[in-house]
């Protein structure tokens, strides 16, 4: 057990009913025998039968029956304040969907984290299964409130208020609290009755039963829900997260390949030699920085890649995903990354939550397409900084130079004094020397970029 | 287990509980009074489809008469 203790999952610690634990590199969940009795009720009632034949959750394989499993391997931890608006609000539905059909087995979800979601491509995926338990005729949804700050008040801050209020997530790792919501939301909302009985009356109780807490209700048994109620209860969120849509605001990015910074043929061509060589490389991951909206992604795919498709704008990914989900992409997960303010390491003893280059680790090959004159010019990232930062996040690296005289940095360039004395092609290859060996460099026809293919020394 | 009742390891907040409780019963009833007008609803198209049809009937038979 001390060894098993040594080895915990760091995010696995809250829920007493098990654990999730590390052992010769292969990841397993120990199930407490405080849970055993619901454990028994969610294989026997046909339960977690269903939910593997829906492909609901992630497959666990048994080990020592009732005691430990081994979990199917996710090829990506992702967290919510990475996903895009639709992948978040297909998440709650995923949630949802497994509390209607649990309560038909007389189970529940005690918990409605959104960390407990996962996505293999653009499909969401429900990962704790201690999260069933036997339900009690007459009670409350117990996860209701947690529901609400993961899940509802994200999507209607970014349906309508802003789509960047995503971010409150990463600075309330329990959810956006109602309280906030209520007041960021418009007043309008006042009059929605869902969003009325679900946020702000949800936020009024919430805050009135505070003021009580010397008075506090005697007995929160006299609390009674039907199952019919609750089912209700469940629909009527499931209506309103299903009528939730963004805005159609356009960003630079998200309209970035119609504005053609390409003719069509140097594009093709620039395709090509992607393809060629990311061929040559060994990682079965590939992390494609600055990915817009995924076309390169595509191609990293076509070559048998997992592809964790990155970009930090939000309507570009929203794009990105929104594609993959109507082709059923199973292979490409697209996530809003912030290059210059990637995710970072959050929660209890800042190892709940791993930042986002400790997830990819660093041996993976990373696609770095039209991104390093944005992290020269844009975010003054000396050259020097760049070869030693790429050297730490991946093992290859097909990465694009554009030169000073491309139109792109020419337009970065027009609005600022040129300092950047280290940008150029010569001291590009030789800073990326120090750290890489070139194994392939191509120009891309029609234009002043070139393409190279690293291997890290 | 219902005597502890509501003991568990995620805080559910009591607010919500009462919150969540008033929001079903709001649903319920609005539910209530959707289904009642649809009933009612469905009741006076079915009368006024009884009707139509009993008049198309009718004016069927006036028509098959007068080809007679």
């Amino acid at each position: 057990m001390d060894s098993i203790n040594s080895n915990l999952q760091a995010s696995s610690f809250r829920d007493p009913s098990g654990f999730l634990y590390w052992q010769d590199g292969e990841l397993y969940r120990f199930v407490d025998d405080s849970y055993k009795e619901n454990f028994e009720h969610l294989l026997d009632s046909g339960l977690w039968e269903q939910l593997l034949k829906q492909n609901l959750v992630v497959n666990h394989k048994e080990i020592d029956k009732y005691k430990i499993y081994k979990p199917d391997m996710l090829p990506f931890v992702s967290y919510p304040y990475e996903w895009s608006f639709s992948a978040l609000k297909n998440a709650a539905l995923l949630t949802l969907k497994i509390q209607k059909i649990s309560l038909k087995y007389n189970m529940t979800l005690k918990d409605a984290s959104a960390y407990n979601v996962q996505f293999i491509g653009s499909k969401p995926i429900f990962i704790d299964i201690l999260s069933l338990e036997k339900y009690v005729e007459g009670t409350p949804w117990i996860a209701y409130k947690q529901f609400c700050q993961h899940f509802l008040a994200p999507l209607l801050l970014m349906s309508l208020k802003e789509y960047k209020l995503q971010s409150l997530l990463l600075s309330n790792i329990d959810g956006i609290p109602l309280d906030t919501t209520s007041n960021l939301l418009p007043k309008t909302t006042l009059l929605n009755f869902s969003i009325l009985t679900h946020i702000h009356f949800n936020a009024f109780m919430q805050k009135s039963m505070q003021a009580m807490q010397d008075k506090p209700l005697k007995n929160n048994n006299n609390l009674k829900l039907s199952k019919n109620s609750l089912a209700n209860l469940l629909t009527d969120l499931e209506n309103i997260i299903k009528s939730l849509k963004l805005k159609d605001n356009k960003t630079v990015w998200a309209d970035y390949y119609n504005i053609k910074n390409y003719d069509e043929d140097s594009f093709e061509y620039k395709k090509q030699l992607i393809r060629e060589y990311l061929g040559l490389t060994q990682s079965e991951t590939v992390v494609d920085l600055g990915a817009n909206t995924g076309i390169f992604s595509k191609i990293a795919n076509e070559a048998g890649k997992y592809v964790i498709s990155c970009d930090m704008d939000y309507l570009a990914v929203e794009n990105n995903y929104l594609q993959l989900k109507k082709e059923k992409n199973r292979k490409i997960l697209p996530l809003i990354i912030d290059l210059c303010a990637p995710s970072p390491c959050i929660g209890w003893s800042c190892k709940e939550r791993m930042s986002f280059f400790e997830r990819t680790g660093n041996d993976k090959t990373v696609l770095a397409l039209a991104l390093i004159h944005h992290l020269r010019i844009s975010n003054n990232v000396p050259v020097r900084k760049l070869a030693e930062f790429f050297a730490g996040i991946c093992r290859e690296l097909v990465i694009e130079f554009v030169p000073k005289e491309d139109s792109m940095v020419q337009k970065l360039l027009s609005t600022r004094e040129d300092i950047f004395n280290d940008y150029s092609k010569e001291i590009f290859e030789q800073e990326f020397s120090n750290y890489f060996t070139i194994v392939k460099s191509s120009q891309i026809e029609n234009s002043l970029r070139f393409l190279y293919l690293m291997e890290r020394k | 287990m219902s005597g502890e009742l509501f003991i568990c390891y995620i805080d559910p907040g009591t607010g919500s509980f009462v919150a969540q409780v008033a929001a079903a019963a709001a649903i319920g009833i609005i539910i209530s009074i959707k289904s009642f007008w649809l009933n009612i609803k469905l009741f006076f198209t079915s009368l006024f489809s009884k009707k139509q049809a009993s008049e198309d009937e009718n004016s069927e038979n006036s028509e098959d008469s007068g080809l007679n």
